[in-house]
């Protein structure tokens, strides 16, 4: 090397660290910008002119500097690491140190350019793989992209001057033409790259030219010659070649491989704060395995680690290689069962089942062991006897929590958010210090004055303070204490004893001051970063990998490369020892893999070996070689196997796969970046059994002393809130990463999920009135692609013309304005403006809704007019977004409509062969956004349509959703109480079943019957037949539920019946007919009065139902609407419903089945059906005050509504409220007699103007109206928490008055007839009341037991009870019994073998199971 | 007659066209399972299982499944590739390709092509030709199922090994779930007054 630094200027200022350069213009520039020079002349001329500025700090950091500099030039000649200076005017040469952090990206192409010119100096045999490995080991942790070829690329001229400026590097030529064999091999597979590269190529080639080296003429020869070669195979076709050929590029360039992992390691940054994350041993950080045991530590595994050999760690002395093959480290302690006490050093049995000398304490990360004596001493300092005493519970097993948790100042607790409450602990023995409570002594830097030496350290441990406390004395070498601290048992060979091991320690105590020093988040971050230990060490396996993987290919690549010429071949050879022998058996001239292969079959046969065996695997590419082969090979006997035919085809075997590495599979589907591939690391590593095992104790634990009575505080000295929190996520992840287990057959293809039609259909029966003509509707995810046809369909029903455009990831069935395309390559002048742009519906979720939101993120971009989206609760709120161009207010959000079995999983059968449904616990929301320059229309629309749901106080939320969930079921279950038979319940699972089937009928109905009767609203004509239809239809329904009813479960089958009926499109369908009937020629103040009308009537109960939540369950609301239809029954005996209702056969719904003898409007669409209806008689037949009529119908349309409420008291009494609630009705219902004249004489105009059974519904419907709607407004009102029924109980009144007035006075006889009504009304109330106080409780109660009995049950239907079912590790033989008929001892590679995913599909596809869905 | 059969020439390379080869299908995989599978991506007009009269029964199937479209069946190709195609749950990406007409065992007649068939001299030059075919077949059998051999010894080498793992993680599994299942992390929770979200979302499906 001819360049050295002048000695006699390195007297001034020798070296500058956190140096940065910038010009003139203060802009950072890069010194290679400089003029490069070489034994002090100038050879290579940056590029500018510009002045450039060195700017740092001096020497021993006393001196910032700002010098005008000149010149650089590199040092290869030293051993450690190449040395670069630059020229500064006035004081000569500046050794560069450590560059600012910030400045590191400038020069990082031009570092890794000298560290490899520097490492080719030194190693000129160094294989371009490990030249790479090691140039990314040095810059691991510089930079986060590991360095490439394309950081050489940039700098061909200044290598091209080393070569020729050096001796060494011109000894090295093989491997620079390697490198640029590289650079070109890959370029080449990167197509545009090509040009550039092969341009640099080539000049660095004439530049070398004139060097006069062979070699690179050979290079740019071989070079050529590459490419049809290549492409050759490529024609070949076969796969594993093409991934041979490009394996080095593919393991070289590996930065999106780190992207993922380092992706990974944000999301589970948490998972390690809790836990020790420095080594037992050094104590420090670094890629660090946990163990799986109770101890909880961590250890560096291996000496080769980076971090291991800074703090010249003894590690566990694994070689990497075994590190990688680990699948858990579980360390002598834990194995053996012999824990050190961590107060006195002594090993002892920690095994509870054979007399435990030491145990742990019981704080969830803690991890340490104690003798029963020693702790209680320190627990107890000074009281021998109370220490005695606990020292003997402590023997019996009762838990205790160690002096570590306690401040040894002043005796309190952590707390981890405050930092100054923050722990510092000793690594040595049981002290620790709160933040402000440490002593002085404890310094974090040493203070020579005073003799202090740093014992603390801040940014190792998350939120604590590493310390060691006065009684341990460093070790200056070390700067920590000794490390004899650690014991493991039946180790006695191996002297622990990290003062030999040490070499160059004098970096490990200044290297933690820098980081004491240094504490900056940033630094943390890094050390964080860097203690993943899980994610680093896969990465490093996988490096492992590919390094095995590549000699061969370099062999192979050799072969093609050197085929024009043989000289350079064998030169090269010998750079490549260990392929050698292949490359010999290559040297026939044979060029390609195939050639190879078929020499080698040349050979054999030549040997007169029996006919090789050759490699099915490899296709075509060995069907080639094995075609070639027959026409040389020997004919034989009977070919039998040899041993070495056998090796041969197990080392093509090899091979084979070796060419598929792990990371080839993962990087294959760069689909969306949020999989969490890592989430095997993260599962086997992290979280270990033994932080398991703590978790659970202490949980426990801490939930006993807090029923003991102690303090939260003392509880959570034994388990943190943090832990608890951990617990739940660890569930989580646990419960991803087993979800193929757990969820058995139901995982399948992608696991996306889609909307099932019918939701669809009442999503756009609810969004289509917010479209205009020309709008352009997008669904960004669209699954099987329903979502658009059916808007289409609805559009054009309604005459608008709208445009679609449909994306997934995946082609639908449906290729409607299908574009198969990720969302998020959409580019906004795709679209049209946002003002024209409906978008939504349902994107993947992502785990906590992180696909979602970016989905949403996305869409928002385009700023469209309307957002519909079904997403999970958890997905952030358009209103909470900042930075919105524009903002976005919530039309409606609707929690209801996909409960259930709102989806279903395309591409998966359950064992009938039927397409899986779904069903979700927690449904999530149906929301419209709209932009808020739009969102006054569209609430306007949402208004007039009756799509505002009332949302209940959001503090009700919380309390609600568990009642909701009850709610489900117990409606069924009062009904079965009512039944008053006990084995009902057996029945009531199976028809349950039988009912569901018939749901899914009923579902096809409904919306059929949907469109007609909307229709008939607006042309009378066709209600005739659409009033047929629906006779038919309810007589069907009828006559099923009688023999239901026969049955002895009616009331059961009922419910069941009605979700498809009355789930939420059909509450909202009455609600819109009546305004539909109504609409057009009211007077706003009449809306008003209807409007509120609506919420009173379609929507309350709903919410109300579910004390307050709208995520009433369809059950819940079917009952009701059902209940309704009931009171349109006009030809009901009044001893008749009397009797009834005394009946225990649940009241409300006895009429009902009257109503369906009596009344065609008796299916659950009756609901609509009569309101309807009655809408359509009044509009054809009223007279001139059509206003009125139609107040009046409306509210007769309303009563079936509101009579709704009369099956509320049935179904709210299955709520926990239940029977408090009715009581309140009882009480209430008297004062509502009060006002039931009022309303009956609104009601009197129908029947006198029609007097036909139809009115007389009317009027029925209207007494029963006041009857239940009054109570129940009480009833709310009564609870309180429902901020609205006294406005309700207003606007009711107020509305009675309206009608009032509205009326003609000559309506008044018709009072009387009322009032006649009124009578039968009058014993009614009390049998009813009395019904729903008598039923409700003890129904209730029922229901508590029987919901206590059903609870596994229950669960059935929800997916945890899967979780129960399906997973228990002996049932992996059942399931593979289950799945695979063929006897047990036949193992079944392919079978469904549940351990195989382990290997990569929790990743592929629990990600996707999670996180798509589409509708 | 000839036409004819070049008609049902034509028709049947129509059908390959239209078909994907699904290679490494789990051997519990139904007609009925893959049908609905690959109905995401199109119509599925039939699918037929490609016997396997040599190897052990427990091998992965291979099945042909007719799309309607040619270009459905390309589509199922480039998903099922791009993507890791799980079947019936089975842990194990299906593979798919085009199918030629060699896979289909009852393929018509290529028009004009004929095949004679005849007994051979031990003299005749083509009876070593032949010979050596025949060796080359029966060698490839060997071959075949020595590799197969090694492939399931490596598969349930593996299979043991995630099984081990598997039973690790859920015996984790189960001891958190525990706790989550006498309710005691809850009540915690509530003690420490620690809002913890249902599921965060997490445990459904969504």
């Amino acid at each position: 090397m001819a360049f050295s630094d002048d000695e006699e200027e390195e007297a001034l200022i020798h070296s500058v660290s956190n140096y940065y350069f910038n010009d003139e213009k203060d802009e950072a520039v890069c010194f290679s910008q400089l003029p490069l020079q070489f034994g002090g002349k100038e050879c290579l001329s940056g590029g500018s002119k510009k002045k450039i500025f060195l700017r740092g700090i001096a020497d021993d950091g006393l001196l910032t500097i700002c010098k005008h500099v000149t010149a650089w030039k590199f040092d290869l000649s030293n051993v450690g690491k190449p040395g670069i200076s630059v020229l500064s005017k006035d004081i000569g040469w500046l050794k560069l140190q450590k560059p600012r952090k910030s400045f590191e990206p400038v020069i990082r192409s031009v570092l890794i350019s000298v560290h490899c010119l520097h490492l080719i100096s030194w190693n000129p045999d160094l294989s371009g793989k490990s030249l790479w490995d090691q140039l990314a080991k040095i810059f691991r942790y510089l930079y986060e992209v590991k360095p490439s070829q394309n950081d050489l690329v940039d700098h061909m001229d200044l290598i091209a001057e080393a070569v020729k400026n050096d001796d060494s590097l011109a000894k090295s030529k093989h491997v620079l033409v390697r490198n640029e064999f590289l650079v070109v091999k890959q370029g080449s597979s990167k197509g545009l790259q090509q040009f550039m590269i092969m341009f640099l190529s080539f000049w660095f080639f004439v530049q070398l030219k004139s060097v006069g080296c062979l070699c690179f003429e050979q290079f740019l020869r071989s070079f050529l010659e590459e490419k049809p070669k290549k492409r050759k195979l490529a024609n070949e076709n076969a796969r594993a070649t093409s991934i041979s050929g490009f394996i080095v590029d593919d393991a070289v360039d590996g930065p999106e491989l780190d992207d993922s992992n380092n992706d990974d390691d944000d999301n589970d940054d948490d998972e390690d704060d809790l836990y020790d994350s420095v080594c037992a041993f050094c104590d420090n950080g670094g890629s660090l395995i946990c163990c799986d045991g109770r101890c909880m530590r961590s250890f560096h595994a291996t000496e080769d680690d980076d971090s291991a050999r800074e703090s010249a760690c003894e590690s566990l002395g694994f070689t990497p290689n075994q590190v990688k093959a680990l699948e858990t480290l579980l360390c002598k302690n834990c194995e053996y069962n012999q824990h050190q006490c961590f107060a006195c050093g002594k090993l002892g049995s920690s095994d509870k089942s054979s007399g435990a000398e030491v145990f742990r304490c019981s704080n969830a990360t803690c991890g340490h062991f104690y003798h029963p004596h020693c702790v209680s001493k320190l627990l107890h300092k000074g009281d021998k006897v109370a220490a005695e005493e606990h020292a003997k519970r402590i023997s019996s097993g009762e838990f205790f929590t160690c002096p570590t948790h306690k401040c040894c100042v002043c005796q309190q607790g952590e707390n981890k958010k405050v930092e100054e409450l923050q722990f510092a602990l000793c690594r040595r023995c049981p002290t620790s210090y709160h933040r402000k409570c440490l002593p002085r002594e404890i310094a974090f830097d040493d203070i020579e004055e005073e003799g202090i030496i740093t014992r603390a350290w801040d940014g190792l441990l998350v939120n604590r303070v590493l310390i060691y406390c006065l009684k341990h004395e460093i070790d200056e070498d070390l700067g920590t204490p000794i490390r004899d601290h650690i014991k493991f048992p039946f180790d006695e060979s191996k002297k622990r004893k990290a003062s030999d091991v040490l070499t160059s320690h004098e970096r490990v105590g200044s290297k933690k001051k820098t980081l004491a020093l240094e504490g900056t988040s940033q630094e943390r971050t890094a050390m964080k970063a860097a203690k993943q230990s899980s994610s680093v060490v896969i990465a490093d396996q996988t490096s492992k990998k590919s390094e095995k993987v590549t000699p061969r290919t370099n062999s192979l690549k050799k072969v093609k490369a050197t085929g024009p010429s043989k000289k350079p071949l064998r030169q090269n050879s010998k750079s490549l020892p260990m392929d050698a022998g292949k490359s010999s058996a290559a040297d026939g001239n044979k060029a390609s893999l195939g050639g190879r292969l078929f020499a080698l079959m040349n050979q054999e046969s030549e040997q007169q070996i029996k006919p090789g065996r050759q490699d099915n695997l490899k296709g075509g590419l060995s069907k080639a070689a094995v075609v070639d082969s027959t026409a040389t090979s020997k004919s034989s006997d009977m070919p039998s196997l040899d041993a070495d035919s056998e090796r041969r085809l197990l080392n093509l075997m090899k091979e084979a796969e070796s060419s598929v590495t792990l990371e080839d599979i993962i990087t294959k589907p760069k689909v969306l970046s949020t999989h969490g591939y890592s989430s095997r690391s993260v599962i086997d590593r992290t979280i270990t059994l033994g932080k398991i095992e703590g978790l659970v104790e202490a949980v426990r634990m801490a939930l006993a002393k807090l029923e003991d009575g102690c303090s939260i505080e003392d509880a959570q000295a034994v388990c943190e809130p943090e832990v608890l929190n951990q617990i739940f996520k660890w569930q989580n992840k646990l419960r991803v990463y087993l979800a193929p287990f757990l969820y058995g057959m139901r995982y399948s293809s992608f696991g996306r999920h889609f909307t099932k039609v019918d939701k669809l259909e009442e999503i756009v029966d609810r969004l289509h009135w917010y479209v205009q003509d020309g709008d352009t509707i997008v669904d960004f995810c669209c699954g099987a692609n329903d979502f658009s046809l059916i808007m289409k369909r609805k559009l054009e029903e309604t005459g608008k013309k709208c445009s679609f455009k449909n994306y997934d990831i995946f082609q639908a069935k449906n290729d409607f304005n299908f574009e198969r395309r990720d969302w998020m390559s959409v580019q906004q002048k795709e679209l049209p403006t946002g003002s024209q742009l409906i978008m939504g519906l349902n994107p993947p979720f992502g785990v906590k809704a992180a696909l979602a939101n970016k989905f949403i993120d996305k869409a928002l971009e385009f700023n469209p007019k309307l957002l519909i989206l079904i997403v999970p609760p958890e997905t952030e709120r358009l209103d909470k977004k900042k930075s919105l161009k524009y903002p976005y207010e919530l039309v409606w959000e609707d929690n209801n409509l996909l409960s259930g079995k709102s989806f279903y999983l395309p591409g998966s059968i359950d064992a009938n062969d039927k397409q899986m449904d779904q069903w979700n616990v927690m449904a999530p929301p149906l929301y419209l956004w709209s932009r808020s320059d739009f969102s006054a229309k569209n609430k306007s629309i949402a208004e007039k349509r009756g799509h505002v749901p009332r949302e209940p106080a959001s503090s009700n939320q919380e309390m609600n959703i568990d009642e909701t969930r009850i709610s489900d079921f117990e409606l069924p279950l009062e009904d079965d109480g009512l039944c008053d038979d006990a084995a009902e319940l057996k029945d009531h699972m199976q028809n349950h079943e039988i009912e569901e089937c018939k749901k899914e009928k009923s579902v096809e109905v409904t919306p059929k019957e949907c469109s007609p009767r909307q229709q008939s609203d607006e042309k009378n004509q066709s209600k005739e037949t659409s009033s047929n239809k629906k006779r038919k239809h309810s007589e069907e329904n009828n006559g099923r539920k009688t023999d239901k009813k026969i049955g002895g479960w009616t009331p059961r089958s009922e419910t069941h019946d009605g979700i498809p009926h009355s789930s939420p499109s059909n509450v909202m369908d009455s609600s819109r007919c009546s305004v539909k009937g109504a609409s057009s020629k009211l007077h706003s103040e009449e809306n008003l009065v209807r409007k509120t009308d609506i919420k009173g009537g379609g929507r309350t109960p709903r919410s109300e139902m579910h004390s307050g939540i709208p995520h009433s369950s369809p059950s819940t609301v079917m009952g009701s609407s059902r209940s309704s239809v009931k009171g349109a029954s006009p030809k009901l005996h009044s001893e008749e419903k009397l009797g009834r209702k005394t009946d225990k056969m649940s009241g409300g719904r006895t009429p009902r089945s009257e109503t369906h003898s009596g009344i065609p409007y008796s299916s659950p669409s009756n609901v609509m059906g009569s309101s309807r209806s009655s809408v359509e008689c009044a509009a054809s037949k009223l007279h001139s005050e059509e206003n009125l009529g139609r107040k009046t119908n409306k509210k007769s349309g309303r009563t079936p509504r509101s009579e709704t409420y009369s099956g509320i008291p049935h179904s709210s009494s299955s709520n926990v409220m239940g029977s408090i609630r009715s009581s309140v009705e009882c009480a209430s219902r008297s004062p509502n007699q009060l006002r039931i004249p009022n309303m009956h004489s609104s009601r009197t105009p129908l029947r006198t103007s029609y007097g036909d059974t139809r009115t007389s519904v009317g009027d029925d419907m209207g007494r029963r109206y006041h009857m239940n709607y009054d109570p129940y407004s009480a009833d709310t009102h009564s609870h309180g928490y429902r901020p609205y029924p006294d406005e309700m109980n207003r606007e009711f009144n107020l509305r009675s008055q309206v009608h009032l007035y509205g009326q003609e006075p000559g309506l008044f006889p018709r009072r009387n007839d009322l009032a006649g009504l009124n009578s039968l009304y009058g014993p009614t109330t009390p049998s009813y009341g009395q019904h729903n106080g008598a039923t409700v409780n003890p129904s209730y109660r029922m229901n508590m037991s029987a919901m206590q009995r059903y609870a596994p049950r229950l669960d059935e239907l929800n997916y945890t009870r899967m979780g129960g079912a399906g997973p228990e590790p002996p049932l992996m033989g059942n399931r593979n019994a289950f799945y695979d008929p063929r006897p047990p001892f036949m193992i079944d590679p392919r079978a469904p073998r549940p351990p195989y995913t382990l290997g990569f599909s929790p990743g592929p596809y629990h990600p996707y199971s999670h996180h798509n869905s589409a509708g | 007659m000839e036409s004819g059969k070049q008609n049902e020439y034509v028709a049947f390379e129509e059908k390959v066209r239209r078909t994907v080869y699904l290679d490494n299908l789990s051997p519990n995989v139904t007609e009925s399972v893959v049908r609905t599978a690959l109905d995401q991506y199109g119509t599925v007009k039939s699918v037929e299982f490609i016997p396997n009269y040599l190897e052990p029964r427990n091998m992965p199937q291979c099945a042909l499944v007719e799309m309607e479209k040619e270009k459905q069946a390309k589509v199922v190709i480039s998903t099922l590739s791009e993507f890791p195609f799980m079947m019936s749950g089975m842990p194990r990406p299906v593979r798919a390709r085009a199918a030629v007409a060699e896979m289909f065992g009852d393929r018509p007649r290529k028009p004009g092509r004929q095949i004679r068939i005849c007994w051979l001299d031990t003299a005749d030059p083509d009876f070593e030709v032949a010979s050596k075919l025949k060796q080359l077949v029966k060698k490839h059998a060997t071959e075949t199922t020595v590799m197969l051999k090694h492939q399931l010894e490596k598969e349930e080498k593996l299979a043991k090994q995630q099984g081990e793992t598997l039973k690790a993680n859920y015996k984790k599994y189960e001891m958190i779930d525990s706790l989550m299942a006498d309710g005691a992390a809850r009540r915690l929770a509530r003690c420490y007054n620690l809002r913890v979200s249902d599921d965060s979302g997490l445990s459904t499906f969504h």
